[in-house]
């Protein structure tokens, strides 16, 4: 949680953890919601070294 | 990184594939699908299949004890054939209060029916003629052990997709990581820890590594997240809390849970005591 630089962290610490798959559960209100962070948490993970 | 999700098993199977479709369009690579005392996932893989063609699929888990390792690994097949080589068998012991509870089935010998199970799922997928004498299970069931001595090796009809369909293991405990980290191609752990992970399970990954076949490459360790973009909300949070005090406090009788277990190897004793107490109080 928090923002994208946050994520960004938190999603490097799994990669050095060797994490290979994310199966996640987006927290928000709205079915459009969650597909809007889903999509948010995809491009961060693409971002992602 | 691949990104996937678990599907809610209390949605809709028609919802929950408009939504799965949705995802797909904005980066999803793969679904989960539960198993608890709900609708079987099975029929819910099954309608994903149908409904989709790219989306990778994954039970998230079939218990080791609620079907016979011979229609776990027909179901597997089954499930990759229909899906066009698309799934996964995520595999689990779960535990007694749901083995027993529901299933009325013994909870015994988690680590040693898993193996087995694997090894009876992979035997079956490579159609070699199942002839199997484990400790937990046994193909064909002999006079000696109780069986009327009809019984014949048999291998499966139909030729699977895929003879080595990816297996994944649920997994909390440092024997069954061990053996997870030996046998499978997956590995789902439950509130895995990225910077404690080594502090609770290292031990454990490294002495299954060093049994490890190399030709089942590189363990894929399959994390369940949640996550929000953004300050999350008192209502995110609460849902959060409420969840690992759930888990931390409620899931199994007080000497038997794995959760509560995790939160003590991630150095947490006194915070997992308090919630256990809190939980089980009634508060």
């Amino acid at each position: 949680m928090g923002d994208e630089d946050s994520l960004r962290r938190q999603l490097a610490e799994f990669k050095d953890a060797g994490v290979r798959t994310l199966l996640v559960n987006p927290m928000a209100a709205t079915p459009a919601d969650r597909v809007e962070h889903v999509g948010r948490l995809a491009g961060l993970l693409a971002e992602t070294p | 990184m691949k990104l996937g999700m678990i599907i809610d098993y209390a949605g809709g199977f028609d919802e929950s594939v408009e939504l799965i479709q949705a995802y797909e369009q904005v980066g999803l690579e793969m679904v989960a699908i539960p198993e608890a005392y709900s609708f079987d996932a099975v029929s819910q893989l099954g309608f994903v299949a149908a409904k989709t063609e790219k989306v990778e699929l994954m039970s998230a888990i079939l218990q080791v004890y609620s079907r016979t390792p011979a229609l776990t690994a027909m179901t597997a097949a089954g499930l990759d054939f229909v899906s066009g080589g698309r799934f996964t068998l995520g595999l689990g012991a779960s535990g007694p209060q749901v083995v027993e509870g529901f299933h009325g089935i013994k909870y015994d010998a988690p680590l040693g029916r898993t193996r087995e199970a694997v090894e009876i799922c992979r035997k079956v997928w490579r159609r070699e003629p199942l002839d199997h004498d484990g400790t937990y299970y046994r193909m064909p069931l002999t006079k000696e052990h109780g069986g009327s001595g009809l019984g014949k090796p048999l291998k499966l009809i139909n030729h699977p997709l895929r003879p080595d369909i990816p297996v994944s293991i649920a997994a909390l405990g440092l024997k069954n990581v061990e053996l997870v980290a030996e046998i499978s191609q997956g590995w789902q752990p439950l509130f895995f820890h990225p910077l404690k992970a080594q502090q609770a399970w290292g031990e454990s990954l490294a002495a299954g590594f060093a049994k490890r076949d190399a030709s089942l490459g590189e363990l894929d360790i399959q994390l369940q997240v949640s996550f929000h973009v953004g300050e999350p909300s008192p209502d995110v949070i609460a849902t959060v809390r409420n969840q690992l005090a759930l888990y931390i406090g409620g899931m199994g009788a007080r000497d038997k849970n794995f959760y509560n277990q995790l939160a003590c190897r991630y150095g947490y004793e006194s915070e997992a005591k308090d919630i256990q107490d809190l939980y089980l109080s009634g508060n």
